[in-house]
């Protein structure tokens, strides 16, 4: 008998919207055949999205006929998409919990071979190819610089990734801090080894996403990348070395006209208390 | 980083943001940039990380890295000079020997040309012997021939002048 696992969907878009992807995912769980659960977090603060969901989707009239079923849970009040996503992983029916990004797609091979990594020891399984960028950060110094992901192993993808219930409450799921930027995959992929975790990213696997990267992703790539090096910058001569190497970059991007880094750089600042020793 | 979590910025206060920084200019962008940076460095290294003293302990370590290059500096020009002054010793004491050997040479060259002087000279003087011992040799020998021989010896040299 398949274990079945919960697909967690977190939306704040219309119901009119999301309709054609509440019924790709019902179909692919569907297709499961293991009684799998679609946990919709309805994070617009009206409930109005839970209640359309749950009429179009009504639970099976028997119990035989119960291939899948789809559970929508509504946030009283709008908070942010990581606390909304960490809420429905709390309140997940089963063990293995997918985290699609809303406007992503997934076939059945490939969630197969995800809930394969996660029986063979695995504590996430993400796809190894998604059509977002993906990238990896190694120390220069005293700061994160990032280069383009492994493509034979990319890490973990925000889009889709299938998570251990317990694995993840234990990260604290992903960082609010991150996101627009396309960074917030690697922060936690940082989080889970560190932790002693494993990520599998199993060959074959795809994934798709619909939503087209914002014009200024740069730009909040730039500023997360700083909110990544402060958050695992540690000792206070690396401290005094980084602080030393912005102003120094500071001085150079003014006089480059580089208006976007600035503005990166401007932007990690924009979040006070966020940085503590 | 502590273990406290701030609330995140919502997207709207996100977008605020930017478009505020937006309209900056880039002077006015580096400044904000540095003024974040003066807050971070407080933040994480505490009140005495202001700028004026990260400037000043700058300005100490620029100073003491000009200090380390201008030893640094002093050294290697004391070293190649001592170099140099070896190199030029080991050169001098490789043309000296040179110039003995080429004083030698013109020393032998010099009484090669002696010899070679006197040599021809006893040269000159034995030719000049000879052709006096060959006249003497000519004349006695005409002396000491018949009356009928010299008669033909005379006729034949009228006949090959």
């Amino acid at each position: 008998m398949k274990p079945p696992l919960t697909l967690l969907l977190v939306a704040e878009e219309s119901f009119h919207q999301l309709e054609p992807e509440l019924a790709a995912c019902m179909a692919l769980l569907e297709s499961r055949a293991a009684g799998d659960e679609l946990l919709l977090i309805d994070n617009t603060g009206t409930a109005e999205l839970a209640r359309a969901a749950s009429a179009r989707f009504p639970p099976s009239a028997t119990f035989e006929g119960a291939r899948a079923e789809l559970r929508a849970l509504a946030r009283p009040k709008r908070i942010d998409d990581c606390a909304a996503q960490l809420a429905g992983v709390q309140a997940a029916s089963y063990e293995r919990v997918l985290l699609l990004e809303s406007g992503t797609t997934l076939e059945l091979a490939s969630l197969q071979e995800l809930i394969a990594a996660l029986e063979a020891g695995a504590d996430a399984a993400s796809v190894r190819e998604c059509n977002r960028a993906r990238h990896s950060a190694r120390w220069e110094e005293s700061e994160l610089v990032l280069a383009p992901a492994d493509p034979w192993n990319p890490g973990l993808s925000e889009h889709c990734v299938l998570f251990r219930h317990e694995s993840f409450l234990r990260l604290g799921g992903f960082d609010p801090l991150f996101g627009r930027g396309g960074l917030a995959g690697l922060e936690l992929e940082r989080r889970l080894h560190r932790a002693g975790m494993q990520l599998a990213t199993p060959a074959g696997t795809r994934a798709h996403s619909t939503r087209l990267p914002r014009a200024d992703e740069p730009v909040w790539r730039e500023r997360e990348r700083y909110l990544l090096t402060w958050k695992e910058l540690t000792g206070e001569a690396l401290w005094q070395q980084h602080i030393r190497r912005l102003e120094d970059r500071v001085l150079a991007l003014s006089r480059q006209e580089a208006r976007g880094e600035l503005l990166g750089l401007a932007l990690a600042f924009t979040v006070p208390g966020t940085i503590h020793r | 980083m502590s273990a406290s979590k701030p609330a995140p910025p919502t997207a709207r206060a996100l977008d605020e943001a930017l478009a505020r920084l937006q309209a900056l200019s880039t002077r006015e962008l580096s400044l904000q940039a540095l003024a974040g940076i003066d807050a971070l460095a407080e933040s994480v290294l505490g009140p005495k990380a202001r700028r004026e003293e990260r400037l000043l302990s700058r300005i100490e370590a620029l100073e003491q890295r000009a200090q380390r290059e201008r030893d640094a500096e002093r050294e290697t020009s004391e070293r190649l000079r001592g170099e140099l002054a070896r190199e030029l010793a080991a050169r001098v004491q490789e043309l000296g020997a040179s110039g003995a050997a080429r004083a030698a040479l013109e020393r032998e060259l010099r009484e090669g040309e002696a010899r070679a002087q006197l040599l021809a000279a006893e040269h000159a003087r034995l030719e000049a012997e000879l052709r006096a011992a060959a006249r003497a040799v000519s004349g006695w020998r005409e002396k000491l021939l018949p009356a009928e021989l010299r008669a033909q010896l005379e006729r034949w040299r009228k006949e090959n002048p």
